[in-house]
């Protein structure tokens, strides 16, 4: 509550930085990540107005009108929110993008958008708030839920699940983490990287859904969050203008710098995981979910992929600042074509 | 294959004027064949980016995103970007007021439902206009779309060489002009020629104006391939009683 009477870079307090009133269940996973979007945009000192908030259609696809009331904001049809962040920020590349879609949202409809938005790699955060089902439309399993699970309406799931950081890494991600609603500070270290880092990061939060899978037994509830997390690295987000500080043992600390001079820290955690390396990536999903952990952390960081900014060659001025002579080739372009076919 | 040209720069022009989407139909067999044309005429418009406000603008006059502020029933907006923090809004598949604020007052709900309504209609005489051929002591009138087009011209031969000149018009877009309702008015009947089953477009043009239905007689067939002025020349003469 400190942080109320404080202000930000920008001379704003995180009150200025609210949206609507949630209308979402009391206690529902999403809303402790929206508080930390809010938390950390603001902290950050983000112009309101440089950010945009883009989703899908589903209780998590709603958040986006529960912060920054100051940003822009678009529900885009059911799994479509990656066809309008591409347009947005191809023809702005000054913003900064947040997505919040959802399992339903990513995992089933939206799941071709989903991948070929990884791999144009649009510069985006990507947080898929991940509870197993469809709260909607009022308990349906949905393509994320693990094996042998039960919920009262839908009784038993004998499908196997979709594992989004799993697609995001296959997909060519650069930037793929995994965290728990319930652990706020491990989110917003991951949330602040990912909003610096160059071009699309995956964060797939698991969100317990406190109204239709939050019983003892479910791999998406509370319970088993607390109990079942396995971290895979202490993560710590240094501003460009902090001092890194480290006092660990010499070795057990790695940095990544991104690429507007902010860095990470990793304290690797137990059996050491190379973020860099994106078979230890994929070896470590496919090894926790056999081992029925929810492994979070920062699962994997490329800083060397190119964005469809590079794909496109598009030039630093963002398209919609340019005059309309830069942007409409002149008629002697449209002469030589012509004259090609002749 | 001009039109195609034409129509894809002047799309982007209606859907931000109007603030809607736009849908150009086109055909495959345009598409996926070797055609000679024209070449295409460079765009003769300025870009149109429709009422987009700035922070200066919306420090003078406020921002309403779906108020009808100047009486043509299309609101204005505001891009990401712009820095004044009455600028953003949020686009939601729910009901909101005239500011973009979630509500589910049904009164505001049909206001502006109400609004849309006028502004479609607002468009019949500012998108592309039919052509219209005229033909001197024309006994029949044709109406037509698209790619039926070099079918339609070729029957008109067809049929004045067998002393029934015919008027044609071409319509181009949706919602109609005016002055397809003006050519339907000035005969006893017209023929709406088209290539599909279930003769929609006459569908179409019958509920536009219904007190004018019985005119509207479809000429129509689908079987997969392009309409051949041989059928259509046959088949309004076989209507005319020849």
């Amino acid at each position: 509550m400190g942080s109320r009477n404080k202000t930000n870079p920008l001379g704003l307090s995180l009150k200025e930085y609210d949206g609507k009133p949630s209308t979402l269940c009391v206690g529902c996973g999403h809303n402790s990540i929206s508080a930390q979007i809010q938390q950390v945009i603001w902290e950050l000192g983000y112009p309101m107005h440089d950010v945009i908030k883009l989703s899908g259609i589903g209780c998590s696809s709603k958040t986006p009108a529960y912060f920054l009331g100051g940003s822009h904001g678009f529900n885009a049809l059911h799994g479509r929110m990656p066809s309008i962040a591409t347009g947005a920020m191809t023809v702005n590349r000054s913003l900064t993008a947040v997505a919040v879609s959802g399992d339903g949202d990513t995992g089933s409809i939206g799941m071709g958008q989903f991948k070929h938005v990884v791999r144009r790699n649009v510069p985006m955060v990507y947080i898929v708030e991940n509870n197993g089902v469809y709260g909607l439309t009022k308990g349906q399993f949905s393509a994320t839920a693990d094996v042998g699970q039960q919920i009262k309406y839908a009784g038993l799931n004998e499908l196997p699940p979709i594992d989004i950081c799993y697609e995001a890494l296959i997909g060519g991600a650069g930037f793929v983490a995994r965290s728990f609603s319930g652990d706020k500070k491990q989110l917003q270290e991951l949330l602040k990287a990912a909003l610096s880092y160059r071009g699309l990061s995956v964060l797939d939060v698991i969100s317990p859904c406190v109204t239709f899978n939050d019983h003892e037994s479910s791999t998406k509830g509370y319970e088993w969050g607390k109990n079942h997390n396995d971290v895979v690295n202490d993560f710590t987000f240094v501003p460009e203008y902090e001092e890194v500080q480290i006092e660990q043992e010499a070795g057990t600390v790695r940095e990544v710098e991104l690429h507007n001079g902010n860095r990470v820290l990793l304290k690797k955690i137990a059996e050491s995981h190379d973020p860099t390396d994106k078979m230890a990536a994929l070896h470590l999903i496919e090894d926790a979910l056999h081992r029925q952990q929810l492994v979070t952390g920062l699962l994997y960081i490329n800083t060397q992929h190119k964005t469809i900014h590079d794909f496109l060659h598009l030039p630093e001025t963002p398209l919609v600042h340019l005059a309309q002579g830069d942007l409409r080739p002149g008629r002697e372009s449209l002469d030589k074509v012509m004259a090609s076919f002749g | 294959m001009g039109e195609c040209f034409e129509f894809g720069w002047q799309a982007f022009d209606v859907a931000e004027r109007f603030m809607t989407p736009v849908f150009i139909l086109s055909d495959l067999d345009l598409g996926m064949n070797y055609w000679t044309c024209e070449a295409f005429e460079y765009p003769d418009q300025p870009l149109d980016r429709g009422r987009v406000l700035s922070a200066e603008e919306i420090q003078q006059n406020g921002f309403a995103r779906y108020m009808d502020k100047y009486g043509d029933a299309v609101g204005e907006r505001t891009l990401p970007g712009t820095p004044h923090p009455r600028a953003a809004y949020f686009t939601r598949g729910t009901g909101h007021d005239e500011y973009g604020n979630y509500t589910e007052d049904n009164e505001k709900w049909a206001v502006n439902l109400k609004r849309l309504e006028r502004k479609i209609e607002g468009t019949r005489d500012k998108l592309p206009q039919p052509i219209v051929h005229r033909a001197e002591g024309a006994k029949v009138a044709i109406i037509s779309y698209g790619s039926n087009d070099p079918a339609i011209e070729e029957a008109r031969d067809l049929l004045a060489a067998q002393g029934y000149p015919a008027e044609y018009l071409r319509i181009r877009a949706l919602p109609l002009s005016p002055t397809v309702h003006d050519f339907v008015r000035a005969y006893d009947h017209v023929y709406l020629v088209e290539n599909n089953r279930d003769a929609q477009m006459t569908q179409i043009l019958r509920m536009d104006m219904p007190e004018y239905a019985a005119r509207i007689r479809p000429i129509h067939m689908c079987d997969g391939l392009p309409l051949t002025a041989a059928f259509i020349a046959e088949e309004l003469l076989a209507r005319e009683g020849r």
